[in-house]
């Protein structure tokens, strides 16, 4: 079992036990991991929009430096952009800064392996190994890393999601969109790329702000009551919340009902897996029953599997099925990339739905 | 809590030591919080610049660093790889309550180190880099909650550094001019100023090379052969090096010859000063002919005691127009108050612009006296006693004399120093005179004297 990597990373309260030396070691022991293999590696590294995190991310930063590892710091982004741009851009790993949908004290560290998907408990294993060993395979003078920035991580993310959504189809529709990042990291790219899509946006808390002063970074219904008001007073199509690392988004509909991840991600599997005439889908046990009645109707599989979005990933990537979900909507689709593009995919699904909605509920 | 970091990274005027050795990212995190506790506690401020140099070992060293200044709460502002004079100059410009450069100097590239400045670039004098220490040593720090946590901007300086040069340099003449950077930070700035103010350059070593493989990175005359050849061959108006940080320069003439950096400041203080007038600085190291060729020109020469941290504070106190250090750091408080050393080649392009004659025919209007340094071994442990016991005889024996640094004895056909050394086992011992003979009698004696009182101090210990 490991001790410091929780089922999503390392967190913790910042200064306490979430600290420079803790993201010191843990690059140190990253980096002597991928040195075993690779001579030379490369690591990206972002952070979400947390007071934090530029403390966290030069502690960690000079840890795989110290080892000979070549870090590339991609700035404030959302954790599927890393992912994106590890796998597109061949990095040998990548790092995110976040604690996620936690309260603004705690900070933790993400890890994002080779193919875009997110540690496998086998490797955060092998590291703590390392760290609580202080086996550090620690460079020469003339050996260390190189540290520079690279500001095009959103770029390439927003131009892989336009590429692989019906980008005609959605403009067509001119959905009016409420859009909530909740202070997060979505908050830069989110607004922009649904314009990119002709939608018009109201915004909510989109500035990035590590106090989180809009509400607690958790998509949970009781943070949402100005989304929800929101969607109906202005009367829009739909209205989508996200998390503060912006993996996860959660849908309000146009009637100002708050949807349950589950709900969100049967919809999606539903359609996907009548268009694609059945297949295999994988998700977590957690997920609810409704998911399986759904897909099953549409003579589709399901895999269960332990909770955890790299355990998901990892089991789809062996099954090869066109869909995989995570409670609380997290989508990857093989198709364009084994990275989780996830709540953009889903917004293509959901918008070409539109009007159905209950329909398809029901 | 008891510190492992060894104290003797901790020098006079910087912490310098072998990376992975002596320094590592740990204990660069940790002098980064005791410096951000510093900033709060002394400085009574909230922000910080940082920058390093080209060494291959300041990229984990930097990073650490930061992460233990942001940690205590105190804002960083990162200038990234730069030139010494860039980062100062953006710590300057932006008025922070500290800078802080990572960089090991003239010292081989294994090695490595940070410096420390006041706002306004004047160095941390010697006691309040111990206080720094004793924070990093005590293992106390203020590490602030998560509300409070500082922030860190990257600002890149090159812009506005080259800017300021063009506002102030412009030339009537096209002067060429040999540039050597030694493959080290100057690298990073000085090609591009020497272009944006209109110089016709020459490069020597201009492509940045971490590990010093085409020179040392001391720019000693030993090491700046490929420089004075340079300088023949292309029919250069002068030629310049730099050491590894950017802090010293090394003048050569259109024939080849090597300045000494006395020399050079003679030629800035009798040609380059315009109406300024004041009092410059000089270390009680520097020849006699600096005080003999300026004071009639209506300056004052104060003389103090050796290192460049206490150049730029009394140039500071006294408002002075000039700084002279003999080891080459040289500063202009016309421009700005700290040493960074870019601004030398240019004032002397300056001078040459409007002097309408070479450097050489300006040198022969300066008088050199043929000077001697020796290096007498003497132990840590008693090398300040042999020396202010040979301060109290020679007090006595000598009318005028000068105990500021060691003990200087000023006499008519010359003057002796005898100064212990700050960072090696040696007793310092500097000659002047007005010729060779004069130059070898006073040598000798004053080494014998030494010799001598060094035994007797070991025999009473």
């Amino acid at each position: 079992m490991t001790k410091l990597f929780g089922t999503n990373g390392i967190r913790g309260v910042v200064n306490e036990d979430m600290n420079c030396e803790l993201a010191l070691g843990i690059g140190k022991a990253w980096g002597t991991y991928l040195r075993k293999t690779i001579a030379k590696p490369n690591v990206a590294i972002g952070t979400d929009a947390r007071l934090s995190n530029h403390m966290l991310k030069n502690a960690i930063a000079a840890g795989f430096l110290s080892i000979g590892c070549d870090v590339v710091d991609v700035g404030l982004v959302p954790t599927p952009a890393l992912q994106y741009t590890v796998k597109e851009k061949d990095f040998d790993s990548g790092v995110v800064i976040t604690a996620s949908h936690n309260p603004p004290q705690f900070n933790g560290i993400k890890g994002i392996a080779k193919d875009g998907t997110e540690f496998s408990k086998d490797t955060e294993e092998t590291i703590e190994k390392i760290y609580f060993g202080k086996e550090y395979s620690l460079a020469e003078w003339k050996d260390v890393g190189k540290l520079s920035c690279w500001d095009e991580s959103t770029d390439i993310y927003m131009n892989g999601i336009l590429a692989n959504v019906d980008v005609d189809l959605i403009k067509k529709k001119q959905f009016h969109v409420v859009l909530d990042c909740g202070n997060g990291a979505g908050g830069e790219v989110t607004p922009i790329l649904l314009e990119e899509l002709g939608c018009k946006v109201t915004k909510l808390y989109c500035t990035p702000d590590g106090t989180f002063p809009g509400h607690n970074s958790e998509p949970v219904p009781e943070n949402l009551h100005e989304l929800i008001n929101k969607v109906t007073e202005v009367g829009a199509d739909f209205g989508v919340a996200q998390d503060g690392d912006a993996d996860r988004a959660i849908f309000i509909d146009e009637n100002g009902t708050y949807l349950w991840g589950d709900k969100t991600l049967a919809l999606a599997a539903k359609y996907i897996t009548k268009q694609n005439k059945g297949g295999i889908t994988v998700t977590p046990v957690t997920t609810s029953s409704c998911f399986d009645d759904v897909v099953k109707a549409n003579n589709a599989e399901v895999i269960h599997t332990r909770v955890g979005s790299p355990t998901v990933a990892r089991v789809m990537m062996e099954k090869m099925p066109f869909l995989v979900g995570k409670k609380m909507v997290g989508l990857s689709f093989l198709k364009c990339s084994t990275v989780a593009i996830q709540q953009w995919q889903l917004q293509k699904y959901w918008k070409s739905w539109q009007g159905k909605t209950k329909h398809y509920l029901n | 809590m008891k510190s492992d970091i060894s104290k003797h990274i901790f020098r006079a005027y910087d912490i310098r030591g072998l990376y992975k050795k002596d320094i590592s990212p740990e204990i660069f995190y940790k002098i980064g919080l005791a410096a951000g506790r510093y900033v709060k506690k002394t400085a009574n401020g909230k922000q910080l610049v940082v920058g390093n140099d080209i060494r291959t070992s300041s990229y984990p060293l930097v990073h650490a660093f930061i992460a233990g200044v942001s940690a205590t709460g105190v804002d960083v502002t990162y200038t990234g790889t730069t030139a010494f004079g860039q980062t100062l100059f953006k710590g300057w410009e932006l008025k922070q309550d500290l800078i802080a450069f990572v960089t090991a100097s003239h010292l081989p590239p294994e090695w490595n180190g940070i410096k420390f400045y006041y706002g306004d670039g004047v160095g941390l004098p010697e006691e309040e880099l111990m206080k720094i220490r004793d924070f990093t040593l005590d293992g106390e720090f203020d590490v602030v909650d998560w509300k409070q946590v500082g922030t860190v901007n990257f600002v890149d300086p090159e812009e506005s550094y080259k800017d300021f040069f063009q506002s102030k340099f412009k030339f009537n003449k096209k002067l060429r001019v040999a540039l050597d950077c030694g493959g080290a930070s100057m690298t990073l700035s000085a090609p591009e100023v020497f272009d944006a103010v209109g110089l016709d350059t020459v490069p020597v070593f201009c492509e940045p090379d971490p590990s010093f493989s085409k020179r040392p990175s001391d720019p000693k005359p030993k090491n700046l052969t490929v420089l004075v050849d340079t300088v023949k061959k292309n029919d250069c108006d002068f030629g310049v090096a730099f050491d590894g940080d950017g802090d010293r320069s090394v003048i050569v003439d259109n024939t080849g010859k090597i300045l000494s950096a006395d020399e050079t400041g003679i030629i800035l203080g009798k040609y380059g000063m315009n109406k300024n007038r004041g009092t410059i600085i000089v270390n009680v190291e520097c020849s006699k002919a600096v005080k003999e060729q300026l004071s009639p020109l209506g300056f004052d020469v104060k003389q103090i005691q050796v290192g460049h941290t206490f150049l730029t504070l009394h140039a500071k106190q006294e408002k002075s127009p000039l700084g002279i250090e003999s080891s080459g750091h040289l500063i202009l408080p016309e421009y700005f108050p700290f040493d960074d050393a870019l601004v030398v080649p240019l004032k002397i392009a300056e001078i040459l612009d409007n002097a309408g004659k070479t450097l050489e025919e300006l040198l022969k209007e300066v008088p050199t006296y043929p000077t001697r340094k020796e290096e007498i071994e003497c132990a840590d442990q008693i090398k300040f006693d042999v020396v202010n016991k040979l301060k109290n005889v020679f007090k006595t024996e000598f009318e005028n004399t000068n105990t500021l640094d060691g003990i200087r004895i000023n006499l008519d056909e010359g003057w002796v120093l005898i100064r212990p050394s700050n960072t090696s086992p040696i007793i310092r011992l500097t000659v002047e005179a007005d010729d060779e003979t004069v130059l070898n009698q006073l040598a000798k004696k004053f080494k014998k004297r030494t010799e001598e009182t060094i035994e007797e101090v070991k025999g009473t210990k």
